[in-house]
């Protein structure tokens, strides 16, 4: 896949989830206590959190089109869509809105993976039809 | 919940503002020192009369404790440079208030200042330079989602539409309504008419939102200064009451059942300020909305409680905020048309307006003036209640 955007990389803490990225799954932290599912960045919860295979699917909270370059490395591909979706685990995600299909509020979304040449995999988003 | 019986016994007794807007070639603390002086001289007091100083830095995040050295201030009381972003001003005011009513500091001076801008730049340039990319971890999905903080406020503004059937013109009447109100303001960098066509013909930045429902970037500082209602009687300038403050911090998670976009720290500083001035919502005569962008304005009205909620796009496109509506919203332009001091924008003018010196703007009625600030993407929120007059019961 062509590059889009700047290349990112993991740290410490999410090396689970980019290394998941790169194999085209999609894993979040888990409460091995209670259960409970987070995004990507929470780190606490009231046992240890583990990285646990999410389902890869959820729905559409809201959208934006892009217009203005948010980095120089997307001057080039303007304009583009970026979306929070609300995974089924309950957890939302940023991700850039790829391949066609108009969004409204609730439309599903499949969570598929970029693998730029340079940098980490990372999540994006797909319009599913209803 | 505020504590029952709760008050403040302060009010801003000066204002300081330099130069705002395309004023190149000075640095924020540069900025920050010559606004706390002029405060300092507005309210007829001279620089040892200060013991308390607190800071806040824009963009440029520059301005902070060492400018006590560059004031020349001796043996403080009280000194901390303060961050929520758009709500600090707002804070900062309840805590001087807070300082001086506890008797912690006598009189305290609150300054914002900022330097973004550069000749021959544009104000999204100047913006975006300021700013650092998150690379690396779980914030870096933000990075390469597309997200920057305009972004978010296009998904926050996208949420409402979608829930509430909020419009882009809703969102134009604020831009309309402000420009009317900056063309009365000498202190407002854009003061041309501006139509709704206007505003819906100008260039996407980030769709739902137009470069019209976009802040300007201003250089520049503004300050006021706080002390004891029975001290501020006898200094040079009519005295600005605090009536009430209060934060909301409302921790939005982002997961399902998250109000973003929906709700803001509004819905809970507001009751609060409220509370302690012991007024309702609808005492208030003029409202001074933080608007980093239109929609901010909208969901700000719905949150305190000016409108039902899903009505404010509707309560602005009526011309209720606009001159000689039934309440006023940001009569100095606000940061779309005025000048963008962050959360001393809305404080700065709502001084101004309890005053009387509004000039062509000044609102009739102005016993009771709102103050809102808000900052990060909807996640930090201040509430400010001033008047011309001690709150009821109070000498």
């Amino acid at each position: 896949m062509t590059a889009f955007g700047p290349p990112i990389e993991s740290d410490a803490a999410t090396a689970p989830f980019f290394a998941a990225a790169a194999r085209d799954e999609l894993v979040l932290p888990r409460c091995a206590s209670c259960g409970g599912w987070y995004p990507p960045e929470v780190t606490i919860c009231c046992g240890a959190l583990e990285w646990a295979a999410a389902a890869g699917h959820g729905i559409l909270v809201t959208w934006a089109v892009v217009h203005t370059a948010p980095h120089p490395a997307f001057a080039s591909l303007l304009p583009f869509r970026t979306a929070l979706v609300e995974l089924a685990e309950g957890p939302w995600l940023q991700v850039r809105l790829v391949g066609p299909g108009e969004p409204a509020a609730g439309c599903p979304v499949r969570i598929t993976f970029a693998h730029p040449a340079e940098g980490a995999s990372y999540p994006v988003g797909t319009l599913e039809g209803p | 919940m505020t504590r029952q019986g709760l008050a403040m016994d302060a009010a801003i007794v000066g204002l300081g503002m330099t130069e705002v807007g395309r004023v190149y070639g000075r640095s924020a603390p540069d900025f920050a020192a010559d606004a706390v002086r002029r405060a300092v001289a507005d309210a007829g007091l001279v620089l040892a009369d200060v013991d308390g100083l607190l800071v806040s830095s824009g963009t440029t995040r520059d301005v902070d404790v060492s400018l006590q050295r560059r004031l020349g201030l001796r043996d403080l009381r009280l000194l901390s440079e303060m961050q929520s972003f758009g709500a600090t001003a707002g804070a900062m005011l309840g805590y001087a208030a807070a300082a001086v009513t506890s008797g912690l500091a006598e009189v305290v001076a609150c300054v914002f200042a900022d330097s973004p801008r550069q000749p021959g730049e544009s104000a999204g340039a100047a913006y975006a330079a300021r700013r650092r990319f998150a690379l690396t971890g779980a914030p870096a999905l933000r990075t390469v989602a597309g997200g920057n903080p305009t972004v978010q406020y296009a998904l926050a503004a996208r949420r409402h539409m979608e829930a509430y059937g909020t419009t882009s013109e809703q969102f134009g009447a604020v831009a309309v309504a402000q420009r009317r109100w900056a063309a009365l303001n000498p202190l407002a960098e854009m003061r041309e008419p501006l139509t709704l066509g206007q505003h819906q013909a100008s260039r996407w930045i980030a769709e739902p939102l137009h470069l019209l429902d976009c802040c300007l970037v201003s250089n520049g500082g503004a300050a006021v200064v706080v002390t004891r209602a029975d001290r501020a009687a006898d200094l040079a300038q009519p005295p600005v009451h605090v009536l009430g403050v209060g934060q909301g911090h409302p921790g939005h998670p982002a997961a399902r059942g998250s109000g973003f976009g929906l709700t803001t720290g509004a819905a809970t500083s507001g009751p609060d300020a409220l509370r302690m001035a012991g007024i309702r919502i609808e005492d208030v005569d003029i409202a001074e909305l933080y608007d980093c962008y239109t929609y901010t304005v909208v969901v700000t009205l719905e949150d305190y409680g000016f409108c039902g909620k899903g009505e404010g796009g509707s309560f602005v496109a009526e011309g209720r905020t606009a001159p000689g509506g039934p309440l006023p919203v940001n009569t100095g332009g606000g940061q779309l048309s005025g000048y963008y001091m962050w959360g001393m924008t809305p404080l700065t003018e709502a001084v101004i307006q309890a005053r009387g010196r509004g000039g062509t703007r000044q609102v009739p009625k102005h016993d009771v003036v709102l103050v809102s600030g808000n900052g990060g993407v909807l996640d930090h929120h201040s509430t400010v209640i001033l008047s011309p007059h001690p709150r009821e019961g109070r000498r």
